[in-house]
C-alpha cells in the first residue's frame, strides 16, 4: 500500500503541471547549488534574506551551523532553482564547510569593504575552493556593505559639507550596538584592488549591499549567466540514485507545485 | 504509579504531613528577595579559563566585571590546592558561587539571595551548554595543548544563544523540575501528528520532536533508549532564537548526557510560525534526508487541517490557571510534575500578575523546591510560604510535584481544597496534558 500512497507524487507532478502554461512542456527548473562562505559578520546571511524574502535585519544574529534555503528565479526562458547553503563564518564551523561546497555549482565569497581583514578570509577560501571543490565552480567574489561607505564617497565626490548628521533617517542607532555604529566607517578594501585580484583569479565581482539591496539581485543573475546550464541540466537528469540530494529536486518540486491540489483525507496506508 | 487512590490532604493531614508554613529564614534571605529594589538587584555569571582569561560574562558592566574576575582568580588561585575546592563566599550582599568542571571555573554571583544550590544548579546547565556546543573531548584538548587559549575565538557567535539561556533560567521553571514541558492538547491530534512522523522515517534518524515555545507536542524516539530531559531543554532552548525562523537550519549539537565526547546533528526548522521541528540524526551528510523527511511530514499534516490546528494549539502557549477545574479565583499559577512520565506543566500566570511577581514567584517555587527535596525532612510534603503579594504552596508525593501561587488572602484550607480539584482535573485531562503514547520505532 505504501506503493500507491507514493503514487501520490505523480498526481503532484499532475498539478505542477497545470500551474504552467498548458502542454508547453513546463521545463522543469533547473537546480543549482550554491554556497555562501566569508568571514563571520561580513553579511552571507544578510544578503541571502534579501534575496529570498527582500528583507533586511540590522541585528541579525550569527549564524548556527548553516542554513538552507531555496529560490525560484527565472532567467530568460529558463527557471531556476537556487539551492542556498548560508554557512556559518564562526571558525568552530569552518571544517564543516566542504561538506557544502564538494556539490556546489557556484559560491558567492563574502567581505565586508569596510573590513581589510576579511578579504584575506575570502581569499583563503577561495584558495581552499579552487583546491577542493567542482573543477568547474563558479565563484564570485562580493563586497558587502556598500552602504556604509555609498555616502562618504559621494560626498567626497560632490566636494560636499561634512555633515554626518545627513544620514541620520537610515536607521535606528539604538539598536546598532552590536554591529559596529554606522558612523565612523571607513572602506577598507578599494574597489580597484578587489576587482584585480577578482580577474587575475577569474571570479565574479560586485559590490553589493543587502541593506539597500544593491547588487544582490544583479550576483545571482551574474552566477546564473555564468553557468552552463544545459551542462547541469542533463547533469541532475544523470544523478544516480545513489547520491546524497538526488532525489531531493523531485521533492522539492512537486511538493511545491502541488500544495493547493492535494486534498488527500489522510488515508490509512494498512 | 502504585500510589494509594487519595493523595488529598484528607491523608495527609490525618498522619502528621500538615501543610508547614516557611518561615523566612528558612527560605534564606527572603528579607531581601522581597525588597522593592529586587528588580535592579543582578546576577552575574562568569566563565574564565583556569589560567583566569575570561570566556564568558552576562550582564557585563566592565567596572565590575573586571573585579569580579580578578577576585575570581585570586579565589581560585589560593584554594586550588586545597583538596576541598572553595564553592562559596558571601561578599558583601553578594553571595558568590563557584563550580569548576574540566579547565572551566564558572561563577555565579547574586545579590538579591539566591541560594547556594540554586546558582550552582544554574551554573552546572550552564557549563553543560558551552559544552553543547563544543564537546567535553574539544574543550579537554584545547586546553590541554594551550593552556591560556582564548575560547571566545571559538564560542563566537553564540554569546546571544547563552545569554538567552541564562535569561530562561530565571524566568522558567521548567529546568529546575527537570522534565519536558508539554503543550496541552487534545489527545487525537497530538496522536495525528505522532501519526506523521512515522510515515516516512529517514534512515539515520535518531529523534524527531514537534516543540512550540520550548514545549514538547509529540516525539518519535528510539524503543530502548531516550535522551536526558537536560539535553532536550538545551536544545529547545536553543530553537528559541530567531535565528532559525526562516529556512532550515542544520548544526551539529553535543548532547552531553547523553555523549558529551562528540556530536550529533540537529536539523531545525520553523514548519508553522510557532511550532518546530527538530530532527536528531547521527550521520553528518543526512540534511536531505532530513529536508526531504520533513517535507512529507507538513504535506502529511496540511492534508487536513492538522497543521493548522497545530499552530493554533501553539498559539494558545499555556491553559490559563481558570481553566484547570477550578473557576476563576484565587489561583495565580500552578505547574504539576508528572514523575513516572518525566513531563510538566505549567500555566499562564493570572492577568493580575506582573512580571516582576511572576519573577518572584518562580524564584519562591525553585527556592521551596530545593527546601523540599533537600532531605532531612522526613515526612513533610507540603509547604508553602506566604508573602505580601502571595502565598506559594509547593506539594510533593511519591508520583507528582505541584507548586501553585495565590493570591495573598487565600488560607490554607482553601489553597488545599483547590489544589485537590486541580489534582481531580488533571487526572481527568492526562491524555491532553501529557505526552503518553509517543511514537517509538
Ligand atoms: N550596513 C550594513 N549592514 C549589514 C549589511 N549586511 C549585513 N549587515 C549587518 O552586519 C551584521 C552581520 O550580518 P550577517 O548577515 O549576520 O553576517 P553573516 O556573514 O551571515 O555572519 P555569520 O552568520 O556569523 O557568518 C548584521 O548586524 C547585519 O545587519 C549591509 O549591507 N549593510
Ligand atoms: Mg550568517
Amino acid at each position: 500500500m505504501s506503493q500507491q500512497n507514493s503514487s501520490g507524487n505523480r498526481d503532484g507532478s499532475a498539478g505542477a503541471a497545470n500551474t504552467g502554461p498548458p502542454h508547453s512542456a513546463p521545463a522543469k527548473p533547473i537546480q543549482i547549488k550554491v554556497v555562501l562562505l566569508g568571514d563571520a559578520a561580513v553579511g552571507k546571511s544578510s544578503l541571502v534574506l534579501r534575496f529570498v524574502n527582500d528583507e533586511f535585519q540590522e541585528n541579525k544574529e550569527p549564524t548556527i551551523g548553516a542554513a538552507f534555503l531555496t529560490q525560484k528565479v527565472r532567467l530568460d526562458d529558463t527557471v531556476l532553482k537556487l539551492d542556498l547553503w548560508d554557512t556559518a563564518g564562526q571558525e568552530r564551523f569552518h571544517s564543516l564547510a566542504p561538506m557544502y561546497y564538494r556539490n556546489a555549482q557556484a559560491a558567492v565569497v563574502v567581505y565586508d569593504i569596510t573590513r581589510a581583514q576579511s578579504l584575506d578570509r575570502a581569499k583563503s577560501w577561495i584558495k581552499e575552493l579552487q583546491r577542493q571543490a567542482k573543477p568547474n565552480i563558479v565563484i564570485a567574489l562580493v563586497g558587502n556593505k556598500l552602504d556604509l561607505v555609498a555616502d562618504q564617497e559621494n560626498e567626497e565626490a560632490e566636494d560636499a559639507d561634512a555633515d554626518a548628521d545627513a544620514d541620520a533617517d537610515a536607521d535606528a542607532d539604538t539598536d546598532a550596538e552590536h554591529t559596529t555604529a554606522t558612523e565612523g566607517k571607513e572602506r577598507q578594501v578599494q574597489t580597484s584592488t578587489a576587482r584585480a585580484y577578482a580577474e587575475e583569479s577569474g571570479l565574479l565581482f560586485l559590490e553589493t549591499s543587502a541593506k539597500t539591496g544593491e547588487g544582490v539581485v544583479e550576483t545571482f543573475t551574474e552566477i546564473a549567466k555564468k553557468l552552463d546550464l544545459n551542462q547541469i541540466a542533463s547533469n541532475n537528469q544523470a544523478a544516480r540514485p545513489g547520491q546524497l540530494n538526488s532525489g531531493s529536486a523531485n521533492v522539492n518540486f512537486l511538493s511545491e507545485g502541488s500544495q493547493s491540489e492535494q486534498r488527500n483525507t489522510d488515508g490509512c496506508a494498512c | 504509579m502504585e500510589q494509594p487512590e487519595h493523595q488529598g490532604i484528607a491523608t495527609t493531614s490525618n498522619t502528621s504531613r500538615a501543610a508547614r508554613k516557611l518561615s523566612e529564614h528558612e527560605l534564606e534571605h527572603l528579607e531581601d528577595f522581597h525588597s522593592p529594589e529586587w528588580r535592579q538587584h543582578s546576577r552575574h555569571f562568569l566563565v574564565l579559563s583556569s589560567a583566569g582569561k575570561p570566556i564568558y560574562s552576562r550582564y557585563g558592566d566592565e567596572a565590575q566585571l573586571s573585579t569580579l574576575m580578578s577576585a575570581t582568580q585570586a579565589i581560585i588561585s589560593t584554594f586550588a590546592d586545597m583538596s576541598d575546592p572553595v564553592r562559596s563566599i558571601s561578599i558583601g550582599k553578594h553571595t558568590v558561587v563557584f563550580y569548576t568542571n574540566g579547565p572551566l571555573y564558572l561563577l555565579a554571583a547574586s545579590d538579591r539571595g539566591d541560594p547556594d544550590d540554586l546558582l550552582r544548579g544554574e551554573l552546572q546547565l550552564l557549563y553543560s551548554q558551552i559544552v553543547s556546543i563544543l564537546t567535553a573531548a574539544q574543550l579537554t584538548k584545547i586546553f590541554e595543548q594551550r593552556s591560556n587559549f582564548d575560547l571566545r575565538q571559538l564560542l563566537g557567535g553564540t554569546q546571544g544563544i547563552i545569554d538567552q539561556f541564562i535569561d530562561q533560567l530565571d524566568t522558567d521553571f521548567t529546568f529546575a523540575l527537570g522534565s519536558l514541558d508539554t503543550l496541552w492538547m487534545r489527545y487525537r491530534l497530538r496522536e495525528r501528528i505522532g501519526k506523521a512522523l512515522l510515515v516516512a522515517r529517514p534512515k539515520g534518524l535518531l529523534y524527531a520532536m514537534v516543540v512550540a515555545d520550548m514545549k514538547l507536542v509529540t516525539l518519535l524516539r528510539p524503543r530502548k533508549h531516550s535522551l536526558h530531559p537536560a539535553d532536550l531543554h538545551l536544545l529547545f532552548s536553543m530553537a528559541t532564537s530567531n535565528v532559525f525562523m526562516t529556512g532550515e537550519h542544520w548544526t551539529p549539537v553535543c548532547f552531553p548526557r547523553f555523549n558529551d565526547q562528540g556530536f550529533l546533528h540537529v536539523y531545525i526548522k520553523y514548519i508553522t510560525s510557532n511550532v518546530v521541528l527538530l530532527l536528531i540524526s547521527a550521520d553528518r551528510d543526512s540534511f536531505f534526508a532530513m529536508n526531504k523527511y520533513c517535507e512529507q511530514i507538513c504535506k502529511d499534516l496540511a492534508s487536513d487541517d492538522s497543521l493548522q490546528r497545530l499552530d493554533d494549539a501553539a498559539a494558545q502557549r499555556a491553559l490559563r490557571p481558570y481553566e484547570l477545574g477550578v473557576g476563576p479565583g484565587m489561583l495565580l499559577q500552578l505547574y504539576y510534575k508528572h514523575k513516572t512520565l518525566v513531563q510538566h506543566f505549567g500555566t499562564r500566570f493570572a492577568d493580575s500578575v506582573d512580571e516582576a511577581q511572576q519573577l518572584r514567584i518562580i524564584n519562591t517555587y525553585k527556592r521551596l523546591r530545593i527546601y523540599m527535596t533537600k532531605g532531612g525532612q522526613g515526612p513533610l510534603r507540603i509547604v508553602y510560604y506566604k508573602s505580601a503579594a502571595n502565598t506559594v504552596l509547593a506539594w510533593q508525593s511519591s508520583s507528582f510535584e505541584l507548586f501553585a501561587a495565590f493570591a495573598p488572602k487565600a488560607d490554607v484550607k482553601s489553597m488545599i481544597r483547590t489544589v485537590n480539584m486541580v489534582l481531580e482535573w488533571i487526572k481527568s485531562e492526562e491524555d491532553h496534558l501529557f505526552v503518553i503514547n509517543a511514537p517509538s520505532y
